[in-house]
């Protein structure tokens, strides 16, 4: 069977959606929100995204692409540049190694796992953030960050989820 | 995609897995190398992050419209609701206000007649230039935000960022259309200040939390919360005056600031250009008289 340009098209257009919607949630996430009492302090949308595309179809989403879009979010939040990109390519390193213990398991499995991964990111920044600036940095709007983050994985990875559906039809 | 045959997908295998977890690790170290490069302010990095986010600019401003549009909105029912006490608390303001006001007056007349009679050279008139805020650091470890006017609008480095309510921040980076303004809460956050009523000299801190600290006053310094903090002018290219915050806890080693300007409304910023360098130019006092 030979594919038609316009299939093709459609086939890739399909393939690059995981990427395509992680780089758009980097976009979102520096969007102001304006929100009270929030603070300036969004869930961190990329990762969740990493740790979904990872575990679940990580041939849609290569290494590379994880780095270029760390260090584009790092230079839009004004992150130290680096920073939010070792952090993504640890989570990814990570659930890409352990992704037979979510496949196929309930989906609070997964969530837990998450929870974890994203612990360990938090931390890692929190010490990278640390050793840059040569000093304890506070940690509560990252803790912050992080209870947010993991509250509000599943409204995205039901996201994920619908995307996914979409891409094996 | 392309279908391949089974044999040639198990030679591919090895090779492929081997390289992918070989890309793996360059990546991360990639990443280690910018933040050392970054950390000892490579030009070429820093030209990187500035050029990423000249290209984003576009991207954001459009993001950021509806955004906008729906904060403005929540805003207003908010306005609607408090509407009757604002009122009361207006008008009660207006009226200490126009004592102030006759205050005022008598100050600046008073103030005309003593320049005047001292020969005081005014300072150089500033300029400014209103950004749209489009983009928010939104991580919990830098507190910036990104704005939509950069060199084409005459934005430098160092200049202070303003909101109707005080200072902001000051400019960290900018590019072509786009500046990064660096809050006075971040971490790397310096500002020279004075007390407004003492005149004793400080350095405003911030360490990422909402109020920041006063660094290196003087140990005989009488300060006490409700104090006012207003920039010094000592870093340059700050004007002097510009009000900061108030006083809001003092103990021993740790005296913070509230700033006044409200950190979730920020929607513009004024940059002030307060024309240091052509202060030589503009001043009638520095030129040489005609033989």
């Amino acid at each position: 069977m030979k594919m038609t340009v316009a299939q093709r098209l459609d086939v890739w257009a399909r393939r690059s959606l995981p990427v395509v919607l992680t780089v758009m949630l980097a976009f979102i996430g520096a969007v102001p929100t304006g929100l009270p009492y929030l603070g300036s302090i969004v869930p961190a949308y990329t990762t969740m995204a990493v740790f979904y595309w990872a575990v679940y179809r990580p041939d849609l989403f290569p290494a590379g692409a994880v780095f270029l879009i760390g260090v584009l979010e790092d230079a839009i939040t004004g992150t130290p540049l680096g920073v939010g990109t070792v952090c993504l390519l640890f989570v990814y390193g990570l659930a890409l190694g352990q992704r037979r213990a979510f496949l196929k398991r309930p989906f609070f499995i997964a969530w837990i796992g998450f929870a974890v991964l994203a612990a360990l990111a938090t931390l890692l920044a929190w010490l990278m953030i640390s050793v840059l600036s040569s000093s304890f940095v506070e940690a509560r709007a990252a803790l912050f960050q992080y209870l947010l983050t993991v509250a509000l994985f599943p409204c995205l990875a039901m996201l994920f989820v619908a995307i996914h559906r979409h891409l094996i039809r | 995609m392309a279908r391949r045959s089974g044999s040639f997908s198990s030679i591919t295998e090895p090779f492929r897995s081997f390289w992918h977890r070989f890309a793996y690790g360059l990546l991360i170290l990639g990443a280690f190398a910018l933040m050392v490069l970054g950390k000892a302010d490579v030009v070429l990095v820093e030209r990187a992050r500035i050029a990423i986010a000249d290209a984003t600019t576009p991207i954001l401003t459009f993001l950021s419209h509806p955004a906008a549009t729906v904060s403005d909105l929540l805003q207003q029912g908010r306005e609607l609701r408090d509407l009757r006490a604002e009122n009361a608390r207006l008008r009660e303001q207006n009226e200490r206000l126009m004592q102030w006001q006759v205050v005022a007056r008598r100050l600046e007349a008073e103030n005309r007649t003593l320049r005047s009679l001292t020969d005081f050279t005014p300072e150089p008139a500033a300029t400014f230039v209103t950004g749209r805020v489009i983009g928010d650091s939104g991580g919990p470890f830098v507190r910036s935000v990104l704005i939509n006017a950069g060199t084409r609008q005459a934005v430098a480095k160092g200049q202070a960022a303003m909101t109707g309510q005080g200072l902001a921040g000051r400019v960290a980076e900018v590019g072509y259309q786009h500046a990064r303004v660096l809050l006075l809460t971040d971490l790397n956050s310096r500002i020279p200040v004075v007390i407004e009523s003492s005149r004793d000299r400080a350095i405003l801190a911030g360490d990422n939390s909402d109020r920041p600290r006063l660094l290196y006053l003087d140990g005989n310094a009488k300060i006490s919360p409700g104090d006012r903090v207003v920039t010094s002018g000592h870093a340059g290219a700050f004007p002097p005056g510009l009000p900061v915050g108030v006083v809001i806890s003092v103990s021993d080693h740790d005296i913070r600031v509230k700033p006044f300007v409200e950190w979730h409304k920020l929607e513009y910023l004024r940059l002030v250009n307060f024309g240091i360098r052509d202060a030589a130019e503009s001043d009638p006092g520095l030129r040489i008289p005609a033989p």
